[in-house]
This record gives C-alpha cells, sequence and structure tokens, in this order.
C-alpha cells in the first residue's frame, strides 16, 4: 500500500536534502565555473528546484545525482547566458568571494586541464563526475541521463581519449608529472585567504 | 582501485571535496535554505513518495518550521475499480445528498484496463479531488481542480522541461477526444494536463519503482484507456476507506472514546457532513483537533505561568500515543509521527524558547486537519 501523500513531509525532506548535499552541490559547481558567484547561483538554482520538487524527485542514492542534473543544466542555462544573478544568493555569493579570491594552478593541472578541454563536453562530463564528484557509473547515468553501462563504455572511451591527448600534450612523461597534492587542510586559496585577512 | 587517468583528473580539480568542506558558509547556506523553504511551492502537488527515512533533520533543535504546510492534502477524492478492471456498479445507494452533489459535478473518470484498481483516496470535494490509481507496474494520480488553475500548472510543466534533467514535451497527445498537453521529466514521470468543463485535469503517471523507465508509448496506451462513467457507476465503486456521511458521526465518536478531551470540547462539530473522507483523513480531522485544543491549551498556560493547567496539558499530549486511531494511520501516512514529534516535545520540555516555537508553528503543522 501506497503511503499518503504528505505535505508535511515536504519541509524536512527539503532541509535534510540541503544538509546532505549542499557542499556536494556547490562543489560541483565550483569546479565548474570561474567566478565563485556563478556557483552560488547554481547552488540557488538547483536546490529552489529541489524545492519545488521535493515530493516527486527520487530519495535515497538517487538524491546526489538528481540534484547535480539539475545543477548540470542550470549551468548549461548560466553559459547561455539565460540566467540572472539570482537574489536568494547574494550573501553566499558575497561569502565565497571573501573565501575564494584566487585559483592557483600549477604547471601539470594547466596539462590536465588542457587534455580535458579537447575532449567533447559529454566525454569531459562523464570523467569529471566520475573523478570530481566520484560518482559511480551508476550515478553517472542519473545525472546525464545515461543508462550506466552506457556510461561505462563512455567513461573508457573518454579516459583512453584523455590519455592521447595528455601523451601528446606533454610526450616526455607518461603519465605526465603530477604536482604533489598540497595538505586538503591547508589548501592554497585558503592560505591566500588568510593573507588577505591578515 | 582508483582509476590512474581519474587520479590525474582529481588531482587537478580546481577545489577538492575537503576545502569545499572547510568553507565557513553556514550563515550563508541557512540564509538561502530559509529563503529557499519562504517561496511558495507552486508546482502541482502530486503524491509525495515514500521516503526511506522519514527525513527529520538532525538536529536535535525542532524545526517547527520545517513542517509546515498543514492539513492541504485533504481534498482528495474517490472512486474504485474492481481488480479485473471492471467498473464494480455499486449495489447500494446509502449516499447522502452531498455526496450525490460532488459525484454529479465532478468529472468522473475512470481506468478501463486490466489490472489497474484504486490505491488511495482521500477526500472529495465539488472543488478538487485527486484519485490513485495503481496497476499493470504504473502508478497514475488523476486530479481534477477548477479549470483557472490550467495556466499555473502548464506553466509549472513547462518550466521543468526547461529546468530539469531529460524533461521534455510530448507532442500531440489528446485525452478524451480533447487536446492535452504531456510533459516527462527524470525520465520516466509523466503529466498529463487538460480541460473539461469548469475543471482542469491532471494525470500523473510513474513507474511503480521509480528507477524503472517508462516509454512515452505506455502512457499513451494508459490516455486511451480512460473512460468516462456515471454517477452510478462512480459513486457504487467507492472504496470501503471512505466514510459513508451517515458513518462520520458514529465514526468520529469511536475515535475519541479512547482520548482524553479537554473540558468543554465539542465532538459533533467534528462531524463534517459536507465532504466525504476517507478514513485515515477523518483520523488526522479528529485527532488534530483534540491534539490542537491541548497543544493549544498548553501554550497559553506555560505563558501565563499556569503550571498545573500546562502539566494537566502536557500529560493529556502524553497519552496520544495510546490513541488506538494514530496507531491505526500510522502504516499509511506520517500524520501521526508528527502529531507525536510536538507531543513529545512539549512532554520532553526544557528547552529555551520552545514555547513560541510550538505556537507558531502546531496550527499549521496539525490543525485543521
Amino acid at each position: 500500500m501506497t503511503r499518503r501523500p504528505d505535505e508535511r513531509l515536504a519541509h524536512p525532506r527539503f532541509e535534510r536534502l540541503f544538509d546532505e548535499h549542499r557542499r556536494a552541490v556547490l562543489g560541483y559547481a565550483l569546479r565548474r565555473v570561474a567566478d565563485p558567484a556563478d556557483a552560488a547561483d547554481v547552488v540557488a538554482e538547483t536546490f529552489l528546484v529541489a524545492w519545488r520538487r521535493v515530493d516527486t524527485m527520487p530519495d535515497g542514492d538517487a538524491e546526489r545525482p538528481w540534484l547535480l542534473g539539475v545543477a548540470r543544466r542550470v549551468l548549461a542555462n548560466q553559459r547561455r547566458g539565460s540566467v540572472r544573478r539570482h537574489a536568494l544568493s547574494q550573501r553566499l555569493a558575497r561569502e565565497l568571494a571573501v573565501q575564494l579570491p584566487a585559483e592557483e594552478t600549477s604547471a601539470a593541472r594547466d596539462v590536465v586541464h588542457e587534455a580535458l578541454s579537447r575532449l567533447s563536453e559529454q566525454d569531459r562530463e562523464v570523467i569529471l563526475l566520475s573523478a570530481w564528484e566520484g560518482l559511480t557509473p551508476a550515478q553517472i547515468g542519473g545525472v546525464v541521463g545515461l543508462r550506466g553501462a552506457t556510461v561505462r563504455s563512455r567513461l573508457l572511451r573518454a579516459r583512453r581519449r584523455l590519455r592521447a591527448h595528455l601523451a601528446a600534450l606533454d610526450p616526455g612523461e607518461d603519465p605526465p608529472e603530477i604536482a604533489p597534492q598540497p595538505p586538503t587542510q591547508h589548501p592554497p586559496f585558503m592560505d591566500l585567504a588568510k593573507e588577505h585577512a591578515a | 582501485m582508483t582509476h590512474i587517468t581519474d587520479e590525474l583528473v582529481r588531482r587537478a580539480a580546481p577545489v577538492t571535496d575537503e576545502q569545499v568542506e572547510a568553507l565557513d558558509l553556514t550563515a550563508a547556506e541557512a540564509e538561502l535554505s530559509s529563503a529557499i523553504l519562504a517561496r511558495t511551492r507552486d508546482a502541482p502537488r502530486r503524491r509525495a513518495r515514500v521516503p526511506r527515512r522519514l527525513a527529520l533533520p538532525r538536529r536535535r533543535s525542532l524545526r517547527w518550521s520545517l513542517v509546515a504546510v498543514a492539513a492541504a492534502a485533504l481534498a482528495l477524492a474517490g472512486v474504485s475499480l474492481t481488480r479485473d478492471g471492471g467498473i464494480a456498479t455499486g449495489p447500494d445507494r446509502v449516499w447522502a445528498a452531498a455526496a450525490l452533489r460532488v459525484a454529479d459535478a465532478v468529472p468522473r473518470i475512470a481506468i478501463d484496463a486490466p489490472g489497474w484498481h484504486v490505491e488511495r483516496v482521500d477526500t472529495l470535494t465539488v472543488e478538487q479531488g485527486e484519485i490513485a490509481f495503481g496497476g499493470d507496474g504504473l502508478e497514475a494520480e488523476l486530479m481534477w481542480l477548477p479549470s483557472g488553475k490550467y495556466q499555473q500548472y502548464l506553466d509549472s510543466n513547462v518550466q521543468d522541461a526547461k529546468e530539469i534533467p531529460d524533461a521534455e514535451e510530448i507532442p500531440d497527445v489528446e485525452v478524451l477526444g480533447t487536446p492535452a498537453r504531456a510533459f516527462r521529466s527524470f525520465g520516466s514521470t509523466y503529466n498529463v494536463l487538460w480541460r473539461s468543463g469548469g475543471y482542469m485535469l491532471q494525470l500523473h503517471v510513474q513507474p511503480a519503482d521509480f528507477h524503472e523507465p517508462l516509454a512515452p508509448e505506455r502512457v499513451l496506451g494508459l490516455l486511451d484507456s480512460l473512460k468516462l462513467v456515471s454517477v452510478d457507476e462512480w459513486l457504487g465503486a467507492m472504496p470501503a476507506s471512505l466514510v459513508r456521511p451517515d458513518d462520520v458521526q458514529t465514526t468520529v465518536e469511536r475515535m475519541v472514546s479512547d482520548m482524553r478531551l479537554p473540558d468543554g470540547f465539542d465532538v459533533a462539530a467534528l462531524a463534517d457532513k459536507l465532504s466525504l473522507r476517507d478514513r485515515y483523513q477523518l483520523g488526522a480531522h479528529v485527532a488534530g483537533a483534540v491534539a490542537c485544543d491541548w497543544i493549544g491549551r498548553w501554550v497559553r498556560a506555560s505563558r501565563s505561568g499556569d503550571e498545573r493547567a500546562a502539566a494537566d496539558a502536557s500529560a493529556a499530549l502524553a497519552s496520544s500515543h495510546d490513541w488506538s486511531i494514530l496507531h491505526e494511520m500510522e502504516s499509511e501516512g506520517a500524520y501521526p509521527e508528527v502529531l507525536w514529534e510536538f507531543a513529545d516535545a512539549i512532554v520532553g520540555g526544557g528547552e529555551a524558547g520552545q514555547v513560541d516555537e510550538v505556537a507558531t508553528h502546531y496550527r499549521q503543522a496539525l490543525c485543521d486537519a
């Protein structure tokens, strides 16, 4: 038997969704925009859609892929210039601007970014969802609207192509040298933020 | 094992998850969450999906703002089809004039296909109603509202088609000979909207297992199986869980028989003769009225410093855990849980500002159900 429709669950479910996934959506957006204010917009717009659809959106393991799928669509609209700066996200945008004043890049990162930029949007997205968001193929399917098996084959193909681009960009190294990852408790931009504060 | 290419890409991430987690954004995020919750959910109300968890926040503090939007889920309607898909013609005509008036006015649509049956009905009025059907591995909710609501619902679906992953409009759809607009979202859920007489109608269709795909052809086939039925067929097919108007008074009296009632509480006033309610909804109406009366007394007593009266109300609310109708309702919906959450908070007492929090939110969450 199905349970009753219950509007009373809408608020608690949204709050839990927001609590559990807000940083995942923010991270997803921050890794894909140049201006942190744009990421704040993506978070606001994504969770606004989630609020409107909180009683019908999928639950459990499918929640995060669904939210990232919405964020992906919002980002696409943003890139087309069809989304205006959201009034809801102004404070979040201001806070992000203070805490993420600059982005530090390394040579190795530039090589990887350049190789990524040579992939098709679809290939790039499945790789980034795997590597940056840590999603499984099935979850990636939930974001981009593909079956898990299709994602698996697309991931294989995308990795192969990425390796080819990396080799072409940096023929002396196989694989290209990666700069040591900075300690997570002292990320470069946080140090910069401290300098600003001082 | 992490794939080496993924590891290269992971290390090239402009911002890591750990860095995002370390950002101090709590106040800005709380402001954003509150601002979103202040927005109305103007989209069509559809069946709440069964949450795997009740989804109450992990924070200990009472978040009564969470349980807003009270008993709006109470204007639904019913017709029942037999399990073999036929329309069950009712042998009895015990329906009161109110029921006949409603049945005469509303769009009487049934699904005439093998295996379909009514899974849920709630309350029925002339203004709006909803029937939840199930069959063939699908769920279908038929809802009707005054036709003036059509544009709002249409706009919401059009907006979804732009915003939600893989949402799209299905072109060239007709329902019962009337042009309709059909939308697919999340890959497997469909909304079909059309107007008929003074009503707008929406059929929301999705797989019983939300994660299963659902091809448009199956939805279009379901639309072809919709048919109009007579007043007799429609009323005769009402499910047993819908409390007949003639039985409301007796049913209410039975429901309150194990409740401690406040002095002067008017049980007779609970028997609403103008609408048809399913037993679950009548239970929420009755238990909510009693609980709300006690909570109101507790709030007033707490604010005036009348400790004895507050303790008396608190004890009455503690006994809500023994109200049999709530236990009966528990497997069907969350109303009992919400009521007990308020009751337990009052009985537990002690948190600063709790009286104000309860006073601000209990009516919206529990009352007038």
